[in-house]
């Protein structure tokens, strides 16, 4: 079976091609985007919305200071706010191809991001702040991190500085409330992140951390746009001068940063606690769940319906004795089973775009998991085929069928009958595997429960619904390969 | 008529057949007896176009085959040959190759459909029939993994039988069943001469080939050594192979 790594090892791959593909992607695209804004009539923002109180998922809703802010933005530009969700780690590459217009998640202005992007002028000012286990209290300031196991999110500012200081063993995660879990369980000594978001999750769900000492960076953070956006980036900057002036500004850095927002956190805490079951997130956000299974489902069905018939075809080329059609089969199979899916995700939705060929986030999705699962599917059915006694084949010829005949009437039937478990597993690995497309904003069950994970600083409450949710979906997978088997029984011995 | 003239087969520098030469006249039984190894079973896969043979020419009723290092042949001329060997040729092999996924009817009727495109209903017809004379009238809907090795042997041959071929073929029919039930195979094979169909049989057992055999063909080392009657082959064997064989089974 295929091997299958930790999500965060993923991760690391992502940042890496992804920074290639960002550079490849850059050059291809041209177009005005003010003008493509206006005409659609809607400004598409990228934001990861695992960052209260700056972006998260409230029931089917976008909620969070930047939120508000981009919602004001795109008033202001006489159009709707579109907001697009994104895992962090695929978030400029999809910028970068066109996914959406801007980027507005806490992005800090950095030298090497401008090198490859706009910002617009920075609207807030926030730096990193080390969060500790209460009482620990040896780590004061970024010195004492020396020697120490500090976590991170992946792709972040905080990741970025700590990696230039010498002797931190920086460990990353792929949110920042799996860094603080991590920390309350006594694994990590310390969690440096975003000063809003640290106070906002300690605050609300983590009462054994605390903050120390001040933000030891100064950071500015601003809007993301494409290199090609000078004049949606001038737009914006005008926008944003017109909300600072008018006061709108002020007023929402209230909202979500000032001492109300501080209590009704508090409030909506209490009992809230990360390591107990807790039946009320769940109660709340099942409408989001029943969006992340309703995606997982099409995907994985659509692409086992595309899936074992490619791989059905591939497992025929592969046993022609031509080598004009068995090569060709073979040097498929050994490539795309031997390059990661999440490279293969990323190839068709970032790098397709720059020889013209734009997919939607759920096709490119489709097609990377139908391709990869062929390959698998191939040597399923090949063995399939081979593992036939050769006297099928001889006997049938005999009778005068062709080898073709042969093939769909005698043959092909008994490997069916022998192929359905091993399909079976593949089918329930492409169904998790399906997990990995959420790179490409694609709000599966998986990234669902990040999601929800972040918004209520709640894993221990999330990850094993969203464990027994994934568990369902294999029954009906399970139940019909059962059945098949059942049906076939007095014919699978010979 | 089957006349097989200097066959030759190699797998590398290995001669299976070497020179194989026979004739068979039409409505006979024949029977290519000799130890095992010496490429009778090759010789019978030849005949059926299963495996292609390097030299030497074959001749079944008007088709003629001529070795591949002979003449070449397009794969589409190929594949007319073949189509027009197999409809004179019905093979039955040793371990029988029954479709384990197919019942014994299904078994039967699946090439009469596909090849000769007959309607459902007559090929079940014509193969009702051919069980009935092999004696599993009453077997029509199990698998063949639920018949006895004797009852595969039969459905085998109604198999083969529903195509109606005039020649057909058996290989070591004997070797796969009880030794009680050889009167039993001598018996199916009688009724399939009177029916006048041409048998070439593939045996290494003398005693079940002098029960069954018009003709007898001695065969060692990828060729005909002799042939002619029981009598003569098995009865007054002029060449010292043959003789050292019918030795070792008195």
């Amino acid at each position: 079976m295929r091997p299958r790594g930790p999500r965060r090892r993923a991760g690391r791959w992502a940042v890496v091609v992804l920074a290639l593909l960002a550079q490849v992607a850059g050059r291809a695209w041209s177009e005005s985007s003010f003008e493509r804004v206006h005409g659609s009539g809607a400004l598409r923002i990228g934001t990861d919305a695992t960052y209260p109180p700056l972006e998260y998922v409230e029931g089917a809703r976008f909620e969070g200071f930047e939120i508000d802010l981009g919602t004001a933005l795109a008033r202001e530009l006489g159009v709707r706010a579109e907001f697009v969700n994104a895992s962090f780690d695929g978030i400029f590459p999809a910028l970068q191809n066109g996914s959406f217009d801007a980027v507005i998640s806490a992005v800090t202005i950095t030298p090497e991001r401008s090198a490859a992007m706009l910002f617009s002028d920075p609207y807030y000012e926030s730096g990193q702040l080390i969060a500790i286990r209460q009482g620990a209290s040896i780590i004061q300031a970024p010195a004492d991190l020396v020697g120490k196991r500090v976590g991170v999110q992946i792709n972040t500012t905080a990741q970025i500085d700590l990696e230039k200081r010498p002797g931190i063993d920086v460990a990353v995660y792929n949110t920042i409330d799996l860094a603080l879990l991590d920390l309350r369980n006594d694994r990590i000594d310390a969690v440096v992140g975003d000063a809003p978001v640290l106070r906002f999750m300690i605050r609300q769900s983590f009462r054994e951390l605390q903050t120390v000492g001040r933000r030891f960076t100064d950071e500015k953070f601003g809007i993301a746009l494409a290199p090609s956006s000078d004049d949606l980036r001038r737009a914006i900057n005008a926008a944003l001068w017109r909300i600072q002036d008018s006061g709108e500004f002020d007023r929402l850095h209230e909202k979500w940063f000032g001492e109300a927002a501080e209590r009704s956190a508090e409030a909506a805490g209490g009992a809230d606690r990360p390591h107990a079951l807790d039946a009320g997130i769940v109660r709340r956000s099942w409408q989001l769940f029943a969006r992340g299974i309703w995606l997982t489902a099409r995907l994985a069905l659509t692409s086992l319906g595309f899936g074992l018939p490619i791989g059905l075809a591939l497992a025929l080329a592969r046993l022609q004795p031509s080598a004009w059609l068995s090569s060709p089969a073979a040097f498929y199979v050994e490539v795309v089973r031997g390059t990661p899916l999440l490279v293969q995700i990323l190839f068709i939705y970032f790098v397709l775009p720059t020889f013209g060929v734009h997919l939607p986030a759920f096709t490119s999705g489709m097609i990377a998991l139908s391709l990869n699962s062929a390959a698998y599917a191939a040597e399923i059915f090949r063995a399939g085929i081979v593992s036939i006694d050769e006297g099928q084949m001889d006997a049938a010829r005999a009778l005068g069928m062709s080898h073709a005949q042969a093939m769909r009437r005698i043959i092909l039937p008994q490997t069916l009958r022998r192929v359905v478990p091993p399909l079976t597993n593949e089918g329930i690995a492409l169904l998790k595997d399906s997990s990995l497309v959420s790179v490409i904003g694609l709000t599966e069950l998986a990234r669902t429960g990040q999601e929800l994970a972040s918004r209520y600083a709640a894993p221990l409450t999330i990850w094993p619904v969203v464990a027994v949710l994934y568990l369902l979906l294999t029954f009906p997978l399970t139940r019909t390969a059962d059945a098949l088997e059942r049906r076939w029984r007095p014919v699978t011995r010979s | 008529m089957i006349e097989a003239t200097g066959l030759v087969k190699r797998y590398g520098t290995n001669a299976v057949l070497d020179g194989a030469s026979f004739v068979v006249q039409p409505g006979q039984i024949a029977t290519i007896v000799g130890p095992s190894g010496c490429g009778k079973s090759t010789l019978l896969r030849c005949v059926d176009r299963l495996e292609p043979f390097d030299r030497g020419t074959l001749r079944i009723g008007d088709v003629e085959i001529v070795g591949a290092e002979e003449r070449s042949v397009t794969p589409a001329e190929d594949r007319v040959l073949t189509r027009r060997v197999r409809e004179r040729v019905g093979m039955v092999f040793q371990s029988f190759h029954l479709f384990p996924h197919l019942t014994v009817l299904e078994n039967c009727i699946e090439a009469p459909r596909i090849v000769k495109g007959l309607p459902r209903a007559a090929a079940e017809s014509v193969a009702r029939r051919y069980l009935t004379q092999v004696e599993l009238g009453e077997k029509l809907d199990a698998y063949p993994a639920q018949l006895s090795g004797g009852q595969q042997q039969r459905v085998a041959i109604a198999r083969a039988l529903a195509m109606e071929p005039e020649v057909m073929l058996f290989d070591e029919p004997t070797s796969a069943l009880d030794p009680q039930l050889i009167q039993g195979v001598v018996r199916m094979l009688r009724g399939l001469h009177e029916l006048g169909k041409t048998l070439v049989v593939v045996s290494h057992d003398m005693n079940f080939a002098r029960q069954i055999s018009d003709r007898v063909i001695y065969f060692e080392n990828g060729h005909a050594i002799e042939a002619g009657t029981v009598d003569e082959v098995f009865g007054a064997p002029q060449r010292p192979e043959t003789q050292a064989f019918v030795r070792s089974f008195s």
